[in-house]
């Protein structure tokens, strides 16, 4: 029997008035690895919450081991063979409850006792690396390792399918890594696994994928599968990079600027198009292996945004706009930021990297002056912070500084007054500028409405009306989809680019590190790694090599057999990465007696950057 | 049907977290302990040493008599100022320097010598409850001086009261406060703890543990409720200690019968916070709720401050539906009557339908989902 046998479904919260899934269907198989992607309230948590018999679904067909969760007494049985892990750090632990306690407690809950329950509990810490610190109270543990009790806790029973909602959300890449790791290895004894995830770039390491955004599914099948129905995808690089920007627009709404390289998918009907650009600009276009993002823009369209030159900045500031020397920041005896340094250059893009919990937003709001530094110098516009400086930031903060009970157009006339501009002349801005944020159409409506994108871009504008030369953007991409953050991407590049603002953004996706000119990357308050995003990845390779995949039905054998052979290894779902100097090709690993199916070249990403920086710290 | 195991294993998991939560661990004990203490000392009803001015026109020796016989035992009444005139006396009374005031006209003894005389005696009205206690005082002493000038002057009355109270035979108000307030204090302070004892897994998240898992919802919620009583059980203990040792309220009753009565009682409150944390979902919504509808209705509604008997028919029918109110007559029928069993069987049996009443509804309104 299936596990989960999905068709038509549909979910809605309101008495009907907000639709969260808008006829999906799907089907998980027995030892699948089944990931959801899509960005926040794309309906991912509701439908995971109707499989698990949580939620009740408003129509549609929906079996899960061949029962509907919606019939209470039937599906009761049905809870002892799943576990459902929801959304949030350790949200279904007991902090006050130590490890062990809490393992205990959920063995309760199903009636496991004895010897059996202390086997597998065992079994479970020892995997999971927690069976040292079995004493500490839950609340005391880091996040990574909060989501491997959460999932100690919720295998205690051997459940055939575990459904994980956002298990990887805001946790450092190194424990990312090692959760996967437990997944693969629960997965090879025969646990099927549902779950979601809001990074793109983890799309590769199930054997299903599905791609939701607002309620439906955009596409499925295995990653390979899937990617492969994407339209050619090439690297552009070469000189007037910005130009060449803009003609591609022309072509598709595919081009997105990172860094010095624009990535594009060009449809077969243009690629004729496409060629003569090239020929007529003379850039270089590298064909490349599509991702999920390129699959995502291309299927949703991306959007032009072209700033009018009302937000360059008056006032000038120094060569080196923030200069941020041996910061150090303690609250009480925990060190939320670790002796970190930097200088930002005026009309930079400097990206915070980092897990949640890493110290960037301890670490903004300490340059902006909102905690006063333990120990260390910071220099913003040339000046300590103070009065004067604060007319010349920006700032949006994690959670927005936005209103919820005031329309969008009210907010911005109260963010205007708040820095001091004059009523008409916001009129002003926002009567030119709407049109091109796309805000027209919800400048009389309550924020508490919006959709998240929306709301980040009304917090953006809302930073700008008194055109600060600095601007300080906390987490503004969080949960928002590819094409959004495509959007909010370019309304900084211009800024930056053309107007000269400097801008300092933090973020926990480390894809987004491209659209950077250099980033710092943090874990636990301390400065892992600095620099332009393509020299750090241009480090790792020579360090560590290039990357190659490996495809094989045996992942585990494959790794470890790889790892006792010297190569630096990954898991990546049915796939292993592999890092070497020396070129891999198939006859050598043949020779070597790997057993694969196939080898194909990768790349290094940011997250490898953050991995094994990280790891050569400790 | 249902396993124990599990259900003490709810009970063990909340008393734990209980006891590791500073700030848990003082509300739930220093709240009810502190509400004791203060309603118990702080909530005097009785009325006494009120402020007397005194206008005295006759400057006679029976008007100084007077004053003298009403403030003499010094409990009641204390003669705060003399007045010269009439204006100055009117500005001590509205500026509340004085609660009341006796005025002698310029005849007072001239007018008692011919055979009748009367003095005027002014209350400031703004409470109600106060005037009316000043004047009975000042009417009762003033009787108690006519019977004795009367029985000087020969006149044999035909009718004369004894009075004795009985129950609480020195007329003692604070022994009923203390012993309402045993009362309000285990309607509110049992309903509180477990009226976020759901709510609060559904804040963090935990509560799916419970809705996936294959826990019963009766062996959820008795969990719940076993725990809800223990703690219960431990600030009843405290609340009887202060009541029989600090405030030194005697019990004229079986102790049994106090604890056993209290217990039932405990099991209701519990089971209607319990009840409100099915219903709601945010910590703060559950504490207020349960605030608002457990406190303005045992004090209000219960005979706690005001005799049922003075209440009009409606507020009486609102009485009759809150189980405090069947608590409050089980406690004072115990602890001044000593009532038997068999009289108080029959409210013990209203306590015990109210627990299934409302136990009920939580096994019938809980959801192992969502929604």
């Amino acid at each position: 029997m299936r596990p989960v046998e999905c068709e038509n479904l549909r979910i809605t919260y309101r008495k009907g008035k907000t639709v969260a899934v808008d006829g999906l269907s799907f089907t998980v198989d027995s030892g699948d690895i089944y990931i959801f992607i899509g960005p926040d309230g794309a309906g991912k948590s509701s439908t995971f919450k109707a499989v698990c018999g949580v939620l009740r679904y408003d129509s549609g067909r929906l079996l899960t081991f061949g029962v509907d969760p919606n019939d209470d007494r039937a599906f009761e049985p049905v809870k002892e063979k799943i576990s459902f892990m929801p959304q949030g750090l350790g949200q279904n632990l007991y902090k006050r409850l130590s490890v062990e306690e809490n393992v205990n407690f959920f063995a309760d809950l199903y009636g496991i006792y004895g010897e059996e329950r202390e086997r597998r509990k065992e079994l479970l810490l020892k995997t999971t690396g927690l069976w040292e610190f079995r004493d500490r109270p839950a609340g005391k543990l880091s996040g990574g390792m909060m989501q491997k009790l959460s999932l100690c806790c919720i295998l205690i029973h051997k459940p055939e399918l575990i459904v994980l909602d956002e298990p990887t959300t805001g946790v450092d890449p190194v424990s990312r890594r090692e959760i996967w790791r437990l997944l693969y290895s629960f997965n090879r004894e025969g646990q099927t696994v549902l779950l979601s995830t809001s990074y793109m770039d983890e799309a590769e390491r199930g054997t299903e994928l599905l791609l939701m955004k607002s309620g439906k599914s955009i596409v499925s099948g295995s990653y390979d599968e899937v990617v492969s129905t994407t339209s050619p995808v090439f690297v552009v690089t070469g000189k007037e990079i910005y130009r060449v920007y803009r003609e591609l627009w022309k072509i598709t709404n595919t081009p997105r600027l990172k860094g010095d390289t624009v990535r594009v998918v060009v449809p077969q009907s243009k690629l004729s198009d496409f060629r003569a650009l090239q020929e007529r600009l003379g850039f270089s276009a590298e064909p490349v292996d599509p991702e999920l993002e390129d699959l995502f823009v291309e299927r949703v369209g991306l959007r032009r945004v072209e700033l009018p030159p009302l937000f360059k900045p008056a006032v000038s500031v120094p060569e080196e706009a923030v200069v941020v020397d041996r910061v150090v920041k303690k609250f009480g005896s925990f060190t939320a930021v670790n002796g970190v340094s930097f200088r930002v250059k005026r009309g930079e893009i400097f990206g915070l990297l980092g897990p949640n919990g890493a110290g960037k937003t301890t670490l903004i709001k300490t340059i902006l002056g909102l905690y006063r530094p333990t120990s260390g110098r910071i220099l913003v516009a040339g000046k300590p912070v103070g009065r004067g400086v604060k007319k010349l930031i920006g700032y949006t903060s994690q959670k927005f500084s936005l209103y919820h009970d005031l329309t969008v157009f009210e907010n911005l006339i109260y963010w205007g007054n708040v820095y001091g501009v004059p009523r008409d002349a916001v009129k002003l801005t926002v009567s030119q500028v709407a049109p091109i944020f796309e805000l027209d159409r919800f400048l009389n409506r309550l924020v508490s409405e919006l959709p998240l994108g929306i709301k980040q871009r009304v917090a953006l504008l809302s930073a700008l009306l008194h055109s600060p030369p600095i601007l300080f953007l906390d987490e503004p991409t969080s949960g928002v989809d590819p094409v959004e953050r495509d959007v909010f991407w370019q309304v900084i590049r211009e800024l930056s680019k053309e107007f000269g603002v400097t801008v300092l953004v933090t973020t926990h996706y480390m894809d987004e590190a491209e659209y950077c000119d250099r980033v710092l990357l943090m874990n636990r308050g301390k400065a892992v790694a600095l620099g332009a995003p393509r020299h750090l990845k241009e480090e790792l390779r020579e360090t560590l090599g290039d990357a190659y995949l490996i495809y094989t039905d045996s992942p585990f054998e494959t790794e470890e057999f790889l790892k006792e052979r010297g190569f630096k290894t990954a898991l990546f779902g049915r796939k292993v990465k592999i890092y070497s100097k020396e070129p891999v090709t198939e006859s050598l690993l043949r020779e070597l007696g790997v057993l694969f199916r196939a080898l194909k070249p990768s790349r290094i990403t940011m997250e490898d950057v953050f991995v094994f920086r990280v790891l050569e710290n400790v | 049907m249902f396993s124990l195991k599990r259900i003490l294993s709810v009970v063990k998991k909340e008393i734990k977290e209980l006891l590791r939560d500073r700030i848990s661990l003082i509300t739930v004990f220093a709240v009810p302990l502190s509400m004791m203490l203060v309603f118990g000392y702080g909530l005097k009803l009785e009325i006494k040493h009120v402020p007397l001015g005194v206008l005295d026109f006759s400057k006679s020796y029976l008007s100084r008599e007077v004053v003298s016989k009403l403030t003499s035992n010094g409990e009641y009444f204390y003669v705060k100022r003399y007045f010269s005139s009439e204006k100055e006396l009117d500005r001590a009374l509205t500026f509340g320097e004085v609660r009341g005031a006796l005025v002698f006209p310029f005849n007072f003894e001239k007018d008692f010598k011919k055979g009748h005389t009367a003095f005027q005696l002014l209350v400031d009205g703004t409470f109600p409850y106060r005037a009316e206690v000043i004047k009975s005082y000042v009417n009762a002493i003033v009787s108690l001086e006519n019977l004795k000038i009367a029985e000087r002057r020969g006149v044999e009355l035909p009718v004369s009261i004894e009075p004795r109270y009985w129950f609480n035979e020195s007329l003692n108000q604070d022994y009923v406060v203390a012993v309402g307030t045993l009362a309000v204090v285990l309607a509110i302070a049992p309903a509180v703890f477990s009226a976020l004892l759901i709510v609060k897994e559904k804040e963090s998240g935990s509560i799916y543990n419970v809705y996936v898992s294959s826990i019963g919802k009766f062996e959820y919620l008795t969990g719940k409720l076993l725990s809800g009583l223990i703690v219960s059980i431990f600030n009843l203990a405290v609340l009887l200690s202060i009541l029989l040792f600090l405030f030194q309220v005697p019990l004229k009753g079986s102790l049994l019968l106090l604890v056993l009565s209290s217990l039932m009682f405990i099991a209701v409150s519990t089971a209607f916070g319990l009840l409100l944390s099915v219903f709601f979902s945010s910590q703060a919504a559950a504490f207020i709720g349960t605030v608002i509808l457990t406190v303005v209705p045992s004090i209000l509604y219960t005979g706690y401050l005001t005799p049922i008997s003075s209440m009009g028919r409606e507020a009486l029918i609102v009485s009759h539906l809150i189980p405090t109110f069947y608590y409050m007559r089980l406690l004072k029928n115990i602890y001044f009557k000593a009532a038997p069993f068999s009289y108080l069987v029959q409210d013990l049996l209203t306590l015990l339908a109210f627990f299934t009443l409302l136990f009920g509804l939580n096994y019938l309104l809980f959801k192992k989902r969502e929604r």
